[in-house]
């Protein structure tokens, strides 16, 4: 997609491989292959890798998500062929030296330390652990144990089962010679192998009333997580359901936003989201909250849905909030990385072009009526997981005053 | 940092990408690539807050990384030491500085390019404000070029000496 002025170019090999792709007995084996196949080729060490990128006036990264992994590069426009060539270099011949392995599955466990140590990683992994229980999205952040199990073995067995041509994609964006752009994908990758045909098993989310809580003695936050689980893009509903959350807490506008952090000051960076994943997908509002507040955090939250869904917003305030949406969908396609963000998206979700093309219009056709159906339809309290790291004996007697009221306005 | 706009200044933007910048450069090679202290190491001039261009005033060249309980902080400053001097020793060469260029002018359309196109106003009104001057976005790369060698090697010397550093260590285990 040529984009922009800037002489620079991004180009992007996103294969469908991820965490979901991963055995009960592999958390985290993906991850490893990702960041290994950074570390050298059959002809090519990691650094001379580094040196070629840096000529070409650019970076080459390798990152993994839960159902893909992304090769992505960007570099000077006249080096956009020889940065195709050395990516498909890097994604169809990893060598995965053995030399690199321990430092690399080091290095995973520093940052998985790391994580398991923050309380907003705690409270969203414990969430989506019990959303997606039997899952892999529903996996627990891998273990010392588990990421030193992996030898080189098992790394090139996951590649070899997982990796090929079928699952794999490539974007480029930004300015480049589209010819030549062209022939190096063609004459760099046509001879890879096949592989195994894309197949991401879909999640059955647990939809459940329930409160856990983490203790974290002398916390003077609490880190709150509320949700359950809602439609995926490919459902009718759900540029109702983006427009509903931006609305309700997922803009800094927003009544959630303006109620918890605005006029209480319990919170500083309260959101809503919609986490689309493949072909399910959840809604939640997240919040650090000042302990002496977290039952009243969750009765202001739980206020602001329920008014949504007894009475639909004015035309005024919707109006703003789809001015916002449709403004951001305009800024989600002016960078070129948010432009290969827009196109992957749709493959990996398998919509067609329309819902890029129509989304302007669609977002502005939404009524009020139809944002408080979506809240009524969605977004319902009393159905929700919720999740508190914080000090579990202040918070616990507010937990239970909250949850006693709520039951009593039933 | 050198003062704003001096030849130092630039050739110190320059030493910035030889040592501190993508994965090519020194120190990722040393403490990551070769010794496995880290997973990442960042830093820059002005990082964190703005970019080398948009600041008045004293300024640091700072670098950060996390490392594992078994490796200490003065061996992580042994590699820093080591990769300066050997700079040093070695001096720049040419090939060197032009690979530095190149990653510069990347750099500098990433800039231009932030936050969907404000990078550029952003570049513009500070020099606008700090030099009365929006006109030097497009002198910049010509600045860059003016550094030799040489004056790589005298930027390194006088502003990359110990004595002129600061060290922070934060350490979560630590009893108070």
């Amino acid at each position: 997609m040529p984009y922009g002025e800037i002489p620079k170019v991004t180009v992007s090999m996103i294969v469908q491989v991820g965490n979901v792709h991963e055995a009960p007995n592999e958390n985290g084996l993906a991850d490893i292959v990702g960041r290994l196949m950074r570390e050298g080729t059959t002809t090519l060490s990691a650094k001379q890798i580094s040196e070629k990128v840096a000529r070409m006036g650019g970076s080459l990264s390798v990152s993994v998500g839960p159902n893909q992994t992304f090769i992505t590069g960007s570099v000077l426009s006249e080096y956009g062929p020889e940065l195709v060539n050395l990516m498909a270099d890097v994604v169809q011949n990893p060598a995965f030296p053995p030399s690199e392995i321990e430092r690399i599955k080091n290095d995973f466990k520093r940052e998985n330390n790391l994580s398991r140590s923050q309380p907003g990683t705690q409270a969203r992994t414990k969430f989506t652990m019990a959303m997606y229980k039997g899952h892999p999205y529903g996996r627990d952040i891998p273990t010392d144990a588990e990421v030193n199990a992996y030898g080189p073995e098992q790394v090139r067995d996951f590649y070899t089962k997982q990796f090929g041509a079928q699952r794999t994609a490539v974007y480029a964006a930004g300015k480049f010679d589209e010819k030549a752009m062209r022939e190096a994908v063609t004459s760099s990758l046509s001879n890879w192998t096949k592989g195994p045909a894309p197949r991401i098993e879909i999640a059955k989310p647990i939809t459940k009333t329930d409160l856990m809580v983490q203790d974290r003695p002398g916390a003077p936050q609490s880190t709150l997580v509320i949700g359950l689980p809602v439609v995926d893009p490919t459902h009718p509903d759900f540029t109702r359901l983006r427009v509903m959350n931006s609305l309700l807490g997922g803009s800094f506008g927003s009544r959630i936003t303006s109620n918890i952090r605005e006029n209480k000051g319990y919170t500083y960076s309260p959101s809503s989201s919609i986490n689309a994943r493949y072909r399910v997908g959840e809604w939640t509002e997240v919040a650090d909250v000042t302990t002496e507040h977290t039952g009243n955090s969750l009765k202001e939250i739980v206020y602001e849905i329920d008014r949504l869904q007894k009475e639909a917003p004015t035309e005024a305030e919707l109006e703003g909030i789809k001015n916002y949406e449709a403004g951001l969908f305009v800024l989600r396609n002016s960078t070129p990385a948010g432009i290969i963000g827009q196109l992957s998206f749709l493959d990996l979700h398998g919509l067609p072009d329309s819902y890029l093309t129509n989304q302007v219009k669609e977002i502005h056709a939404i009524t009020p009526k139809e944002v408080q159906d979506a809240a009524k339809k969605y977004v319902r309290p009393d159905e929700m997981t919720i999740v508190v790291v914080g000090d579990k004996k202040v918070i616990e007697p507010q937990l239970k005053k909250f949850q006693a009221e709520r039951k009593k306005s039933l | 940092m050198p003062d704003k706009n001096t030849p130092e200044y630039y050739a110190m933007g320059l030493l910035d990408q030889i040592l501190l910048q993508g994965n090519d450069s020194r120190l990722y090679q040393a403490l990551v690539q070769e010794r496995g202290y880290t997973g990442s190491v960042s830093g820059g001039i002005n990082s964190g807050l703005g970019n080398m261009f948009n600041y008045n005033g004293p300024m640091l060249w700072d670098g950060s990384l996390v490392y594992d309980k078994t490796v200490s902080a003065d061996s992580v400053v042994a590699v820093l030491d080591r990769e300066i001097q050997k700079l040093d020793k070695e001096g720049v060469s040419q090939e060197l500085l032009d690979l530095a260029i190149v990653k510069m002018r990347s750099d500098l359309y990433d800039q231009v390019s932030q936050l969907y196109g404000f990078g550029k106003a952003d570049l513009l009104a500070t020099f606008a404000l700090f030099e009365n001057d929006p006109k030097r976005i497009n002198q910049l790369e010509t600045e860059f070029r003016k550094v030799t060698p040489e004056l790589m090697q005298k930027t390194l010397r006088e502003y990359l000496r110990p004595t002129n550093r600061t060290i922070l260590t934060i350490n979560p285990l630590a009893k108070s």
